[in-house]
């Protein structure tokens, strides 16, 4: 018998997280000119930002591995 | 039962009775070098014949191919900084060069330009702010463990937003800094310089120390060994000893301090301190890239040479000089982009056919 998928397919995640993604870079966007700033210093947000995504996810992956 | 299909592979024999054509197609395919070389003189040949049909806007001689070198500086120093982090496998990579550029050009305005330090002093803390921006890139890359790409897009952002908010924006002109431009200017050589037309400085000051230096250190030290070495595989360099983070974080190090180099030959010839020097337009990264996949570097890593580098940074330098002078006003520049895209994309379809049918490249 089939079983039925309980989770949401991993593709779909990917959908959700990249929309959620766009959002942040366009709300640091917004926010930085609402304050203000250097409409350029909007790049140095993303690229930390970058940093900090992709670093969490590695820092994840590794101790799942190590668990 | 299983049966296993080997490959074809070719004994000696076969090689020998292959015809004159058959071997001359395996050496331009499997001999980087002399396949750019070949490369060379068709595209110099052929815009010859096109100044002499009088097809060019100007004439397209050996003058204005060597005045034309003075674009190659930035790009093979670039190249070579490519080469060593391509070298160092596992995706190696680095879009920043540019953003680097930029920042530590900024960086270099600053110290010459407004705070008056000395023109050496003001090169060696350029240098070594372009090697620590650098040692960012290395330090995410090998030791963190993110991919290449978007690390250094990271980085990429964020040095670009530096470079620009540091000076609100604005470039930095000052005299000394225009005084720079001089060192832009072509020389005769000494000895035969009469026979041959002059020849821009920065050739001697900034390109050729860079290529030596790069040279020695990939093929005369053991740091180069290794870095062939990890970038071939660095599971069995790990298995056989070798610091695979620490020289996998050296070369992205070593590919900051050329472009800091680079960033004081831009400032130069821009006789400015501009902030988007490196990523105005399509940016100073993607051409780097290009010329070290045409100059015969394996993106996958362990494999490339400093020569084949230099030779297919004088290829894109010269078929730039004459698609300028083969249309009229600003088009020349967007047939470049055109151009330096279908040489890409020559370069990967050749290094895969060369990989399925001989094995790879030398």
């Amino acid at each position: 018998m089939p079983t039925v998928p309980t989770q949401v397919p991993r593709g779909a995640w990917l959908g959700y997280t990249a929309g959620l993604g766009a959002l942040l870079v366009q709300s640091v966007t917004s926010g930085v000119t609402q304050l203000g700033w250097s409409s350029q210093l909007s790049d140095l947000f993303v690229g930390v930002f970058i940093v900090v995504a992709v670093g969490t996810d590695l820092l994840r992956a590794r101790t799942r591995r190590t668990r | 039962m299983t049966t296993t299909a080997e490959p074809p592979t070719k004994t000696p024999d076969d090689t020998t009775q292959e015809g004159f054509g058959a071997r001359a197609l395996r050496a331009l395919l499997t001999q980087r070098i002399a396949l750019l070389a070949v490369l060379i003189v068709v595209v110099v040949v052929w815009f010859f014949v096109l100044d002499a049909g009088g097809y060019l806007t100007a004439s397209y001689n050996f003058d204005y191919m060597s005045a034309s070198l003075i674009n190659a500086v930035p790009l093979a120093m670039l190249g070579l900084a490519e080469l060593l982090v391509i070298l160092s496998g596992r995706g190696g990579i680095d879009l920043s060069v540019g953003a680097i550029v930029s920042l530590s050009g900024m960086v270099f305005g600053f110290a010459y330009g407004e705070w008056g330090w000395p023109l050496w002093l003001a090169i060696v803390v350029t240098a070594l702010s372009g090697a620590l921006l650098g040692a960012v890139n290395g330090f995410l890359v090998a030791y963190v463990g993110f991919p290449a790409l978007i690390a250094t897009l990271a980085t990429f952002y964020a040095y670009k937003s530096l470079a620009i908010v540091i000076n609100d924006q604005s470039p930095i002109s000052t005299p000394p800094i225009q005084q720079l431009f001089s060192i832009t200017r072509s020389v005769e050589l000494p000895l035969f310089g009469q026979y041959v037309p002059d020849v821009p400085l920065g050739l001697f000051t900034f390109l050729l120390p860079t290529v030596v230096v790069v040279w020695v250190l990939l093929a005369r030290t053991t740091y180069g060994r290794r870095l062939y070495g990890i970038g071939t595989n660095d599971v069995a360099a790990r298995w056989a000893g070798l610091p695979v983070r620490g020289t996998r974080f050296k070369a992205y190090t070593y590919a900051g301090l050329i472009s800091g180099f680079v960033a004081v030959v831009t400032v130069a010839q821009f006789a400015s301190a501009r902030p988007d020097a490196g990523v105005s337009g399509n940016g100073m990264a993607l051409p780097a890239i290009t010329i070290a996949v045409l100059g015969g570097v394996a993106i996958t890593g362990g494999i490339g040479r400093v020569a084949g580098v230099v030779l297919a940074t004088l290829l894109i330098v010269w078929l730039n000089a004459g698609i300028l002078l083969a249309f009229v006003g600003n088009e020349g520049s967007q047939y470049q982009l055109l151009a330096l895209g279908a040489v890409l994309v020559f370069a990967a379809l050749l290094n895969g056919l060369t990989t399925r049918r001989y094995g790879g490249t030398t």
